[in-house]
């Protein structure tokens, strides 16, 4: 049954680096989740709150798929992935479209209804229920040196995150549709009036966010296995945190909040308390915004007149 | 004269309602026993098992010809989970139900409300499985069928130290809820009294589903034994992140564990653990086979500690009855403390609280001789 053992005097270095890498695993989803809601946020201007039932949605997917239909599980990702997609512009369409020239406060009410709206249909359609999330299969660990380990499972969220990272930068960098999302966020009429299609642009980047969600579900339920209608409540705040940190509506922001958000909960937990973690979290938060409105990695944009 | 006519239909809609309020006189024909249980919201999951039990074990009591003679009428209640809805419960059964006693609440929140309500009605209650240690605290004629947490603790301290020998433990507790916190300080106590030490106490906030900081740290003490005072659903979450990293402390749960089976996707990743609880579907009594089969049958699951409480409490009550020869309050109050019950869940005697002298159930987790994990009644510990 057991897989490693560390002697019982773990040096202090050696700790900090254990505590160090479970950080780095929470955190790579955390920033894989914030990218969803940075992207909306830097295009349309919508802290988009059902974001972290996207998530919620995608683990029920893989879950049925993978356990009722036997479908294998990185398949199950992959129309997870196709799923979300559907979702996330289904939900741009019906309810944030028809409000686009809205108040702000007004597409931030219709995004909080969306949210209770996906959590009690699942509760109702699937009860409340916690069901247990299909096991990626993958044990064991690989000792980096010393007595420091680290999961497989760890590596592969780790490595995962970063390769969907790398994947977004390259096609918001590299690709048309990338290009226009960037001039569409900037300044969405003169976008217009180059002839970027401006609808079709918001619906792909919530396409996007959400086949992105879909991969942060797998990566989130094979580390914490409990599917529930709720889960995504948490984790989306957590995830909506972090892009604030490192600076909403920019991609690298959403990558190094969600980093840093995961290891400072993991050192508080392990160096301050294990009940402060959320208190320094937001203190932190409250912070940087203090000192930095526009989060980390913001710039500080002057309005011309 | 219209007003004087007002008036008189007044006073007779007053009194109609008056009158119709009045508790009737004990009904002669039958013995009315009112459930209460928590039929929806949060807890219906324990009140629909709890009170499946209670109904089996009444139907099985009218299959042999009831009680002195008479059938047994039972009157079930929803309290939703909710204090101010059981009161309303209790009064409805006793004023215009007339039951002679009460079996119920299954959860302790409305189980106190129920109790502070009844004390001038006096009538006979049994709690199936409201573990909270106030339940009893309203008057003596308050009983309950399962035994306490602090109970629970000392015993899986107990068995920890003597019977796994294990010498150091850490503890993984949520610190907002009493239940998994008023284990935590009892096991410690506990196993702290018995010469054992321990290594690690981490706590969580309510809702956390990230332990690996708090995992990480109790690997590195090395402790025999890993304490989990929490629900299945926690347990889960836990059992999965302690394979991930590697812990290799025996995992040690509580009742709240029960079901965790349903939530893990793998049951292997629990193989080795031990838990405590207030029945097992193996315990070798004719009593328990028969239960199990006459549930399964009844209700197409198998039962659980919920139903097995349940079924418990109300044969407890109607042997009560029995043994009293008649419906008299005071009667059946004085049955009950004199009982000696032989139930499902073990032989019962109740001790001056109306707290029940019984056995712990320790089942363990393993892997079978086909390769399957399994749950098995492991160890007894049997009341002096």
């Amino acid at each position: 049954m057991c897989l490693q053992v560390l002697p019982p005097r773990t040096s202090i270095m050696e700790l900090f680096i254990a505590q160090l890498i479970n950080g780095l695993s929470a955190g790579s989803i955390y920033a894989l989740v914030a990218l969803g809601y940075t992207m909306v946020y830097g295009i349309v201007k919508l802290i988009n709150f059902a974001h972290g039932d996207v998530i919620m949605v995608g683990s029920y997917i893989i879950y049925f798929l993978a356990r009722y239909a036997g479908v294998p599980f990185l398949l199950a990702v992959f129309l997870a992935m196709v799923g979300c997609a559907i979702l996330g512009v289904l939900m741009e369409k019906v309810a944030y479209k028809p409000l686009r020239n809205a108040t702000r406060l007004s597409a931030l009410i219709t995004a909080i209804g969306v949210s209770l709206f996906l959590q009690n249909a699942f509760m109702v359609a699937f009860r409340p229920d916690p069901r247990p999330f299909p096991s990626l299969g993958v044990e064991g660990s690989v000792t980096l040196f010393g007595d420091v380990t680290v999961s497989w499972l760890a590596i592969i969220t780790i490595s995962v995150s970063a390769l969907m990272m790398l994947l977004l930068h390259l096609f918001v960098k590299k690709t048309k549709m990338g290009k226009a999302m960037r001039a569409v966020s900037e300044d969405s009429g003169a976008a217009s009036l180059m002839g970027v299609n401006v609808n079709n642009t918001i619906a792909v980047t919530f396409a996007i966010g959400s086949a992105l969600a879909a991969v942060g579900s797998a990566l989130y339920a094979s580390t914490f296995p409990l599917v529930e209608p709720f889960m995504g409540l948490q984790m989306g705040l957590t995830a909506f945190v972090a892009a604030v940190l490192g600076g909403i509506g920019i991609i690298p922001g959403a990558m190094l909040g969600g980093l840093l958000l995961g290891v400072i909960e993991s050192l508080t937990r392990a160096y301050v308390s294990t009940l402060w973690s959320d208190a320094v979290v937001f203190g932190i938060l409250i912070l940087v915004l203090l000192i930095k409105p526009s989060g980390l990695l913001g710039k500080t944009v002057r309005e011309k007149v | 004269m219209l007003r004087k006519i007002v008036l008189f239909g007044m006073l007779s809609l007053v009194s109609l309602v008056i009158f119709s309020c009045t508790p009737g006189s004990a009904n002669e024909e039958e013995i009315r026993i009112g459930i209460i249980a928590p039929l929806t919201g949060g807890a219906s999951v324990f009140g629909v098992a709890s009170s499946n039990g209670s109904r089996l074990a009444f139907e099985e009591i009218n299959e042999r010809g009831g009680l002195l003679g008479l059938p047994v009428n039972y009157f079930l209640i929803d309290d939703e989970h909710t204090p101010a809805v059981s009161i309303a419960s209790f009064q409805r059964l006793v004023h215009q139900d007339n039951v002679i006693a009460i079996v119920g609440p299954v959860t302790s929140g409305p189980a106190n409300a129920v109790g502070a309500a009844a004390v001038q009605n006096r009538l006979p209650m049994i709690a199936p499985t409201a573990t909270h240690e106030d339940v009893t605290s309203f008057g003596d004629f308050i009983f309950r069928a399962c035994f306490l947490d602090a109970f629970q603790a000392y015993n899986m301290a107990n068995f920890a130290y003597n019977n796994l020998g294990a010498r150091t433990a850490a503890i993984l507790f949520d610190s907002g809820m009493a239940y998994s916190e008023g284990l935590a300080v009892n096991f410690r106590r506990y196993f702290e009294a018995l010469g054992g030490e321990i290594v690690a106490s981490e706590a969580y906030i309510s809702g956390a589903v990230d332990f690996r900081t708090q995992l990480t740290t109790i690997r590195a003490t090395d402790a025999d034994v890993l304490f989990l005072p929490d629900y299945f659903p926690v347990i889960a979450l836990m059992a999965a992140q302690v394979r991930e990293l590697g812990v290799t402390s025996t995992l040690l749960g509580a009742d709240g564990w029960e079901g965790v089976f349903n939530v893990v996707d793998d049951p292997s990743i629990l193989d080795g653990a031990f838990f405590s609880a207030h029945f097992a579907v193996d315990y070798p009594s004719p009593v328990v086979r028969a239960f199990v089969e006459s549930y399964t049958e009844r209700f197409d699951v198998p039962p659980n500690s919920f139903a097995a409480l349940g079924f418990d409490a109300a044969g407890i009550l109607a042997q009560a009855i029995e043994e009293a020869g008649s419906t008299d309050n005071e009667e059946i109050i004085r049955a009950m403390q004199n009982i000696s019950f032989n139930g499902v869940t073990g032989p019962i005697t109740f001790n001056d609280r109306g707290d029940p002298i019984k056995e712990l159930m320790i089942i363990a987790i393993e892997t079978n001789d086909d390769d399957e994990t399994v749950a098995r009644l492991y160890h007894r510990f049997v009341p002096e």
